[in-house]
């Protein structure tokens, strides 16, 4: 296929399932929606009825909203961190950088909510220090991996490294939870199985301001990404500044992990997937296609583990995490045979 | 004329983690003439890497300074440096989905705008470095399905493609077999002659090298530096010095390294030209110590009609052989 066409017509599939994903994330649920009062609803003169139109626009539109945004945000953090790493089975939650945001909302949930400082006990102000919180975790995280990162060869170390980080914010995690009480238990408990109904209208700009200045960052740093990916002495000598970029990155790919996992929950697998699913239909190494393509299929992803979620004639809802392990693991599997193939074929 | 590349009083060396500073050369003051190929020789460990990249700046120096056109490398910003010196390292390059027309694409990395667009200027040097590098049936292929010596000419064409005044390699022959690795070395001293860029290179080969250089440095294990042209240096004995074990000396009448054998028996070989060259050479390989000096066994060559005849004088007795392969199995059996 020629390269050109191979471009629109994955930006077009991408598009598709965008506007898919989202008709149906507004039309479904408990209660189903006949699409065409959707768009009335939304759209229209007229009045739809008011319970539906409660659902829609106070309920449905900003899970929809949240569900797109947290997905395009896993998968640029994915992606800046395989391009980084040089490494495909770099990812937020692989390296332990979701581990660390987890452990920042675990000690605003266990610690400081008992406490009772009342601008801080809800709403906008709690939400906020839940997200200072997991940005700091997880930029704490990314900070040590990538210094980490600079000592150790080869790619399995640096997963077995991440891993390690993960392991020891979550035994902090079960420290926290031992010693807590168990309304503090269960709340953490909850926010942990992953859900993108957490973010009403008025906590919005929380999450979305921050995602979408990040997700600009790193689509501006697309050229120094495209060089990067020949390795740190290839890219300085191409003109880059090397460590201007890492800490970019380091911003940027903590950035949306932590506020995606502060408002979400540690949402599994996405941010690893998501780039080998845009990298296997643009087949090309290049970000300025990679990124656009990522924040549309990663969107597209969340819109369906969230619809996925919640299975029309099941009045429970589905932990979102489980949903989108399920669908990532298999991925990453995917990924490993193939790359497995490949060098096989060339040593052999 | 100005040197394209000065140090002055460099030393170089690396400081291990534990803070220990080792120093590999000291006091290097070197200088890249332009349009030149200059070939960096040295024994294996002697920190041929080390120096290469410290001179693209790369690597620190633990001393002194290196100036590009009488600027100091750390006063170049990066990209204006780009511009002047460009790189071919021995990092692996794996990269999903690159394909060879992208990488040598990434060469024009410095002359495009923050969106990194190419322009028709820009891809009229890609093409023509494609071209020059005799890459343009491989340009759509993935860099994952290409062989090594291939991708490393890649990286040369894409070091091309920056348009530098000096390319620095860092053991670009590692990969390939030897016609390739003469007909890359011919191929860059004919790029130093027609674009008047300059050359660095590191090599393990050091026959090669004397083939194709204008300069050899020769930097030895104890760190000390030599410059000069390769005929120079054979003539002053600063090859044979450096490179010889051993196990190996080097032959400064026909410049090559042959292995040492000890306490072997002596022979002579009498014959014309060629043959008798290599009718010695396969006497050296099975062991024997041969001279033009009369000894206690002779093998004489000659012509017939017939073909190629050897004959053996050993002990008085005579001995005719029709192949080199009997002679051969002959003196193993009998006398080694």
């Amino acid at each position: 296929m020629r390269p050109k066409s191979r471009l629109f017509l994955g930006f077009l599939l991408l598009a598709g399932l965008c506007i898919l994903g989202f008709s149906l994330s507004l039309a479904l649920g408990s209660v189903s929606i006949p699409f065409e009062k959707v768009l009335q609803g939304l759209f229209g003169e007229e009045k739809i009825r008011s319970s539906w139109d409660l659902i829609l626009t106070q309920y449905r539109l900003p899970k929809a909203i949240t569900a797109f945004l947290a997905g395009a945000a896993l998968s640029i953090s994915g992606l800046l961190m395989q391009t980084y790493f040089r490494n495909p089975l770099a990812g937020p939650f692989v390296l332990g950088i979701s581990s660390g945001a987890t452990l920042g909302v675990a000690a605003v949930i266990m610690l400081l909510d008992p406490l009772g400082i009342p601008w801080f006990s809800e709403g906008l102000g709690r939400n906020a220090g839940s997200l200072i919180a997991a940005c700091l975790g997880s930029g704490l995280v990314m900070g040590m991996i990538l210094m980490l990162a600079r000592k150790v060869r080869g790619p399995t170390t640096l997963l077995l490294v991440g891993l390690m980080f993960g392991y020891a914010s979550g035994g902090l995690v079960n420290l926290l939870v031992y010693l807590s009480e168990s309304r503090q238990i269960q709340s953490f408990l909850i926010w942990s199985f992953g859900s993108f109904s957490r973010v009403p209208w008025e906590i919005m700009p929380l999450f979305y301001i921050p995602i979408l200045v990040a997700l600009l960052a790193s689509l501006l740093a697309s050229k120094p990404l495209n060089a990067i990916q020949l390795g740190e002495n290839y890219a300085r000598s191409l003109g880059v500044s090397v460590d201007r970029l890492r800490l970019w990155i380091l911003l940027c790919s903590s950035l949306l992990a932590g506020v995606v996992t502060a408002f979400c929950g540690p949402v599994a697998f996405v941010g690893i997937a998501v780039p080998h699913l845009c990298r296997g239909i643009f087949r090309t190494p290049d970000h300025r296609i990679l990124i656009p393509a990522c924040i549309f299929m990663g969107g597209a992803l969340c819109l369906f583990a969230d619809l996925g979620s919640q299975l029309p004639g099941l009045e429970v809802t589905l932990p979102l995490n489980s949903i989108t392990s399920l669908i990532g693991a298999p991925i990453v599997v995917w990924v490993l045979l193939r790359s497995n193939q490949r060098k096989g074929s060339f040593q052999s | 004329m100005n040197a394209l590349l000065q140090t002055k009083n460099l030393h170089i060396g690396y400081q291990s983690s534990d803070g220990e500073i080792t120093t590999i050369a000291k006091d290097l003051n070197l200088s890249l003439q332009p349009g030149q190929l200059t070939c960096l020789l040295g024994p294996n460990g002697a920190g041929k890497s080390t120096l290469l990249r410290t001179l693209c700046g790369i690597q620190k120096p633990l001393e002194g300074e290196t100036l590009l056109s009488g600027q100091s490398l750390t006063e170049i910003s990066p990209s204006s440096l780009a511009r002047k010196l460009a790189v071919v390292l021995t990092d692996h390059v794996e990269v999903e989905c690159l394909c060879v027309e992208d990488l040598v694409a990434l060469g024009r990395y410095p002359y495009t705008n923050w969106t990194g667009k190419l322009h028709d200027s820009d891809w009229k040097i890609i093409d023509e470095m494609i071209d020059l590098s005799g890459l343009e049936h491989l340009r759509k292929r993935e860099i994952s399905q290409i062989s090594d010596g291939e991708r490393q000419k890649c990286m040369i064409a894409r070091a091309l493609a920056q348009q530098p005044c000096l390319i620095c390699l860092d053991e670009p022959t590692a990969f390939l077999d030897l016609p390739r690795k003469i007909e890359l070395l011919s191929t860059l001293r004919r790029f130093s002659r027609e674009t008047g860029r300059t050359f660095l290179l590191s090599a393990h080969d050091l026959e090669l090298a004397m083939g194709s250089a204008d300069t050899l440095w020769i930097l030895n294990e104890k760190g000390k530096m030599y410059l000069g042209t390769p005929e120079e240096l054979v003539l002053n004995g600063i090859v044979a010095a450096t490179f010889e074990t051993d196990e190996v000396y080097f032959n400064e009448v026909t410049g090559t390294f042959r292995q040492i054998f000890q306490g072997s028996e002596k022979i002579q070989v009498t014959g014309e030209g060629r043959l008798g060259y290599w009718t010695g050479r396969a006497l050296e390989r099975i062991g024997f110590q041969v001279s033009k000096d009369s000894a206690s066994r002779r093998v004489s060559t000659e012509t017939t009609q017939g073909g190629i005849l050897w004959i053996l004088y050993d002990e008085g007795k005579k001995l005719r052989f029709e192949a080199l392969q009997e002679l051969l199995t002959h003196l193993e059996s009998r006398v080694l």
